[in-house]
């Protein structure tokens, strides 16, 4: 029976109209995320309005394919510019701009594509095994339960977006719960914040924030950069672009430690494939036996970061499949996609939609052996396609935006939101407010208040309700901890530092 | 970016105190909810009172107080242009805004090849067309004209 299912899973992939949109999919991601200033999020978020017309499987998978093409996509300009193409592909710079300036960019990128690649298999491998046991546990959650898990997943987001300032991030996200609050309560089904207008009273449409903030602020970006004068170099020529036995052999171990970390820390909602990129990174130096030579050229230097983002793209389905959470940006904007579909992600999806649902696992199998031919085959090609300019690119992207907006709803008042939500977040973000909390934010905060409320009427107003559950326990105090961790580490090193010794004035006691 | 960050973090003190506000009419809750007001003050508060820790912050800092340049005005003035498309695309509609909008902008991103321009500017309007329009149903804007 088991086995049957997973046969039709299988086939369902291949039917035609999913394999096809599977392989554009992962054309196009490649594209987006070898073009700097597009990212894997602007991409997944300017191709969902399209996912509508079609049937639930291509519709996902092919946002799935723009996904893991992206993350690959970003190192090729990370490797042959000095440029990542995405955030996710910042470190891969190290090494990878290293080997072009001794002519072995050509290796460096098919490292880049095994890497990739065997990241992203890793992770669904781990997905299987592990979502269907998560899910186990999430059969027993209520409305607590889910109260404290949105109030984990906003801390962790909040907390591990802020590189800069925890109190913007925490900012962002208030922010982003508050204007989630626009529209209908959703316990006693009064209007709130509308002012009278009737296109508020739904609230503030997810899609047309999420073009504003990550492609509509982004492009503003790009114009500036043009303005200023910053261009890249054209691209180098590559020789061969086929791995040697010899460099698969030298990041076996590589591949495998960073394939764990990135599928672990995928799971962690919050943490993003650029922030798995530079901790396998820096595991790596230190575990590696070719640490002497990182950041000098090293392949492994290039094999740890790919593989590692990779993993975590495939990690980051884990709790959302399991819990309704997305684990970063783009995987919001996926929870997003299935929702439209009628997907209900959690608990509920791995006991009454089964087959869409081994149908997904499937698909991201085939999409990462995708992209393996794709980017093997293409890779000329992609390469060529750097040299294009940005001037051509912005305004199609700026057409692309506003019509994606307008598609969601049919209705004006989306583009002005998400024109809205652009400018400010081009405004805000040169004074490091970050984008990702309101995104993560705008869809936990209203899972928060919900199932606090309903919690309370469950209990008829008791706040014991909420300590009455282990699971709740556990999880508020690790999104107290998550939240306050930046604040306490210091206190913490300081109380348990171990003393230094007092100098002797530099003699020995012989 | 001292002055921006503060003068960003009181707009965003600001709004948290006006959805303080404005959430005191909302109806009061029964049998143990709180109600579709709290929630709204607690996230205003939380607001306010992470805003003054931002603006401690700031003022403690020795940033540089780069405010706006003018590459940024340029780049909101771009931006501006966009907002007089979506206009304009209304009025005009999809297939007569959009090529207009394309064409201008890349003159004034200092691209001259006229020709060029001008078949990129029709191909991306022909192919949003198309994808939006044809594959997916999307009633694009038409004008008075009918186009």
């Amino acid at each position: 029976m088991e086995l049957e299912l997973v046969m039709t899973a299988v086939g369902n992939v291949f039917e035609p109209e999913t394999f096809i949109t599977m392989i554009v999919g992962v054309v196009l991601g490649v594209l987006i995320g070898a073009l700097p200033g597009l990212t894997a999020t602007m991409g997944v978020a300017l191709l969902l309005p399209l996912t509508f017309g079609m049937a639930p499987l291509p519709g996902l998978l092919v946002l799935i394919s723009v996904f893991f093409g992206a993350i690959y996509g970003g190192s090729i300009p990370a490797i042959l510019l000095k440029t990542p193409g995405t955030p996710a592909a910042a470190v891969t710079v190290i090494d990878g701009y290293e080997l072009t300036k001794q002519g072995l960019g050509g290796r460096a990128m098919s490292i880049s594509i095994v890497s990739a690649v065997f990241g992203g298999l890793f992770s669904t491998t781990v997905l299987i095994l592990v979502a269907p046991q998560l899910a186990q546990v999430a059969l027993r959650f209520n409305s607590p339960e889910y109260f404290a898990l949105a109030l984990f997943g906003l801390s962790i987001i909040i907390s591990l977006s802020s590189t800069a300032s925890l109190s913007k991030g925490i900012m962002v996200g208030l922010f982003g719960i508050l204007i989630s609050m626009i529209g209908v309560d959703p316990i006693i089904g009064v209007a709130r914040f509308t002012f009278g207008n009737i296109n508020l009273l739904g609230g503030l449409s997810f899609i047309p924030i999420l073009i504003g903030i990550f492609a509509f602020a982004q492009v503003l970006v790009m114009i500036e950069e043009l303005f200023m004068g910053k261009r890249s170099d054209p691209p180098m020529k590559i020789k061969s672009v086929f791995p040697r036995l010899s460099d698969l052999n030298r990041c076996k171990w590589t591949m495998l430690r960073s394939a764990t970390f990135g599928s672990l820390m995928g799971a962690m909602p919050g943490v993003g494939a650029d922030i798995s990129a530079y901790i396998s990174y820096n595991e790596e130096r230190r575990w590696s036996k070719h640490r002497e030579n990182m950041g000098n050229g090293e392949i492994a230097g290039v094999a740890a970061p790919e593989t590692a983002n990779s993993a975590t793209a495939g990690g980051s389905f884990i709790p959302l499949l399991t819990l309704g959470i997305p684990g970063d940006a783009v995987t919001a904007v996926i929870l997003g996609a299935l929702v439209m579909q009628g997907v209900r992600p959690g608990p509920a999806l791995f006991t009454e939609q089964r087959e869409l649902l081994y149908s997904i696992f499937s698909g991201m199998i085939v999409s990462n052996l995708l992209l393996l031919v794709v980017a093997f085959i293409g890779l000329r090609f992609f390469i060529k396609i750097l040299s294009i300019k940005k001037e051509f690119l912005i305004p199609a992207v700026v057409v692309l935006c506003v019509i994606g907006a307008f598609a969601i709803n049919n209705n004006i008042f989306d583009v002005w939101v998400m024109l809205i939500m652009g400018f400010i977040w081009y405004a805000v973000g040169k004074f490091g407010f970050p984008q990702s909390p309101l995104i993560i934010a705008l869809i936990l905060g209203p899972m928060a208040e919900r199932e606090f409320r309903r919690s309370l009427v469950l209990s008829n107003g008791s706040y014991s309700i909420f300590w009455e559950s282990p699971i709740v326990v556990v999880l508020v105090t690790l999104a107290m901890i998550t939240l306050f961790m930046p604040v306490l580490k210091p206190i913490f090193l300081k109380i348990f530092k171990p003393a230094k010794p007092a100098s002797n004035g530099g003699q020995d006691n012989e | 970016m001292k002055i921006g960050s503060i003068l960003a973090t009181l707009c965003f003190m600001i709004l948290g105190a006006v959805f303080f506000v404005l959430a005191g009419d909302l109806a009061s809750g029964s049998g143990g909810d709180v109600g579709a007001g709290f929630f709204p003050r607690a996230i205003s508060v939380l607001m306010i009172i992470c805003g003054i820790s931002i603006i401690m912050g700031e003022v403690r800092k020795n940033s540089p107080e780069l405010f706006f340049n003018s590459f940024i005005t340029k780049s909101i003035l771009m931006g501006l242009i966009s907002v007089a498309y979506v206009f304009f695309m209304e009025l005009l509609g999809f297939v007569i805004a959009t090529p207009i909008y394309i064409f201008a902008y890349l003159l004034l991103l200092d691209q001259r090849k006229m020709l060029m321009n001008t078949l990129y500017s029709v191909c991306v309007t022909a192919v949003v067309y198309y994808v939006f329009r044809e594959l997916l149903n999307v009633r694009l804007s038409v004008s008075f004209l009918g186009i």
